[in-house]
């Protein structure tokens, strides 16, 4: 019999991101129909706004605010739906009890989606940048990369940790939360000013978007990319998105084993069609 | 199959869609739910309107009114396209219900349109509150006395069968593709007459190949309808929208059916009824 090490256990969780990881990946290209749903059409859809604002006259950068909050976009519908609510699949498909009985972590198995996710999802988020650039002429500065990446890079991790929190609910519970992603779109899309900067909104509803950490991430990558500014502009926008990274990782970890335990205890780990 | 049986089979599809929109909540609870998706939506719109005014050079208030009614009614549009966009990846992988529907004695296309019915049911709800909500708490520039109430019952009947039709075809679509990918499919179609058919900006900002296109779409013209009857235009002068509707709606409607069927045919001829796929 293997003895459980520490060494033992980081390998096997180590294996479990990319195995998850692969089947992410593996899977998405044996159906590819998914690039052309997820990579052409939704810039047909942002074109919309990009022409409201033409239509008006507003500068050009604001097409940019539009393209980006775009491609932002698809990493927020991936959290939503590929990463939070993939548990509920996994319920639903009758996987989800062997990966419970598995001796892995829930968190190197979520891990494995989140990255499969970004890979995906960044095929598509480029899609919509590249049609920015050559259909609507959006001009991005990479003046100050490290920013970039940083805020990129915290902005991703605060939103799939986040994603960790919203999975750990369907443990429990079933169409309600699958309805409760469903409110997380348009809702947040307005809050977090996916096609506009926040600062327009009124003060109240700028300090109730500030609780989204996608707020931050999409304000300090438009600042960068679209603005030009460098990481002293976007030093507050780094520390937030930092501390939701932290939070929300510690968060998902206790939510997880919390809401596991809770569906042990009435019996709805297994429950289908809830 | 008699009238009756397509009668009850139809019905009980409106049912059963309803019962699975509305029944994992309270009523209230659902209400608030089914209203505050579309009335974010209304808030983007208005708001990149409030943005574009600020920083642009144009502020005209009857432009709010366009964007706004466009906005409104296209919510049967979106969700109408993302129910049919997923109802087979439901049936199928979720429920998987869709091969027994397949061996009752219930036509998949007259399952399917109750469906559509009932999704379109709840999104008339969605569309009568967000306009009170808009024109109450939002202070949206529209008289609802002027409104001509019965061209504005026509359109919307008519413009429900067009997009019932498309509706159709993505359910065509899904029933010979995957999972991933099928949850998207809805909104991104519903995106194509977003942009083309004179949603939130005149049908004349597009270049003239994208102007091309919008003349083939029927919701062009429902849209248009659905704007007239809106701000009270008499039902005379919307005579040409009204025919050239009628005319393109028949037309989907007959692809559709075909499109059905064939997609019918492959996935039957392919095994594909019951297939669950997994990433």
């Amino acid at each position: 019999m293997n003895r459980i090490t520490l060494s033992g256990d980081l390998e096997r969780n180590l294996r479990t991101i990319m195995a998850r990881t692969y089947v992410r990946i593996v899977g998405a290209f044996r159906e590819p129909s998914w690039l052309i749903w997820d990579t052409v059409l939704p810039i047909i859809n942002l074109s919309a706004y990009v022409y409201v604002y033409k239509v008006m006259n507003a500068p050009p950068e604001f097409t940019g605010f539009v393209i980006l909050g775009g491609a932002m976009i698809a990493f927020w519908l991936n959290v939503l739906w590929d990463m939070a609510a993939q548990f509920y699949w996994e319920k639903e498909t009758g996987n989800l009890e062997p990966f419970l009985i598995a001796p892995i972590s829930r968190m190197a198995m979520l891990m494995g989606m989140a990255i499969g996710g970004v890979f995906n999802t960044t095929i598509r988020a480029s899609g919509i940048l590249l049609a920015g650039v050559f259909i609507f002429h959006v001009t991005f500065h990479i003046s100050d990369p490290v920013a970039a990446l940083l805020a990129f890079g915290l902005t991703i991790t605060s939103l799939y940790s986040l994603g960790m929190v919203f999975a750990s609910l369907f443990l429990m519970y079933g169409r309600e939360v699958w309805h409760m992603s469903h409110l997380f779109q348009e809702p947040i899309y307005f809050l977090s000013g996916f096609y506009f900067p926040v600062k327009f909104l009124p003060f109240w509803l700028q300090v109730l978007a500030s609780a989204i950490p996608v707020t931050f991430g999409l304000d300090a990558i438009r600042k960068i990319l679209i603005l030009g500014a460098g990481l002293q502009d976007v030093s507050v926008n780094i520390v937030a998105l930092a501390f939701f990274s932290l939070v929300l990782f510690l968060m998902a970890r206790w939510a997880l084993r919390y809401m596991e335990d809770m569906g042990r205890r009435e019996g709805r780990l297994t429950l289908r069609w809830q | 199959m008699a009238v009756r049986d397509l009668a009850r089979a139809f019905k009980d599809a409106v049912w059963l869609g309803w019962k699975i929109d509305a029944n994992w909540t309270e009523p209230w609870l659902f209400a608030i739910y089914s209203v505050i998706r579309p009335i974010a939506g209304m808030l983007i719109v208005i708001y990149l309107f409030l943005v574009g005014s600020q920083v642009g050079e144009v502020n005209d208030p009857k432009y709010l009114s366009y964007v706004f009614v466009g906005n409104t009614f296209f919510i049967l549009v979106t969700e109408m396209m993302l129910s049919m966009g997923w109802v087979i990846h439901e049936d199928r992988e979720h429920y998987e219900v869709l091969k027994y529907i397949y061996i009752s004695p219930v036509s998949i296309y007259v399952y399917l349109l109750g469906r559509a019915c009932s999704t379109a049911l709840i999104a008339l709800m969605s569309v009568a509150i967000s306009l009170l909500f808009g024109v109450a708490v939002l202070g949206m520039p529209i008289d609802l006395l002027a409104i001509n109430y019965p061209t504005l019952a026509l359109s919307i009947i008519i413009g429900l069968v067009a997009i019932a039709s498309f509706g159709l075809i993505l359910a065509s679509v899904a029933l010979l593709t995957a999972r991933h990918g099928g949850g998207m499919i809805g909104q991104a179609v519903a995106g194509i007459f977003y942009l083309f058919c004179g949603i939130i900006f005149p049908v004349s900002a597009l270049p003239s190949w994208a102007q091309a296109v919008s003349k083939v779409l029927p919701l062009t013209y429902w849209m248009n309808m659905v704007r007239d009857s809106m701000f009270g235009v008499r039902p005379a002068e919307i005579l040409d929208d009204l025919l050239v509707l009628i005319g393109f709606t028949a037309v989907f409607y007959l692809v559709a059916l075909g499109v059905l069927k064939l997609a019918d045919f492959l996935a039957r001829d392919k095994g594909l009824i019951d297939i669950t796929t997994e990433h």
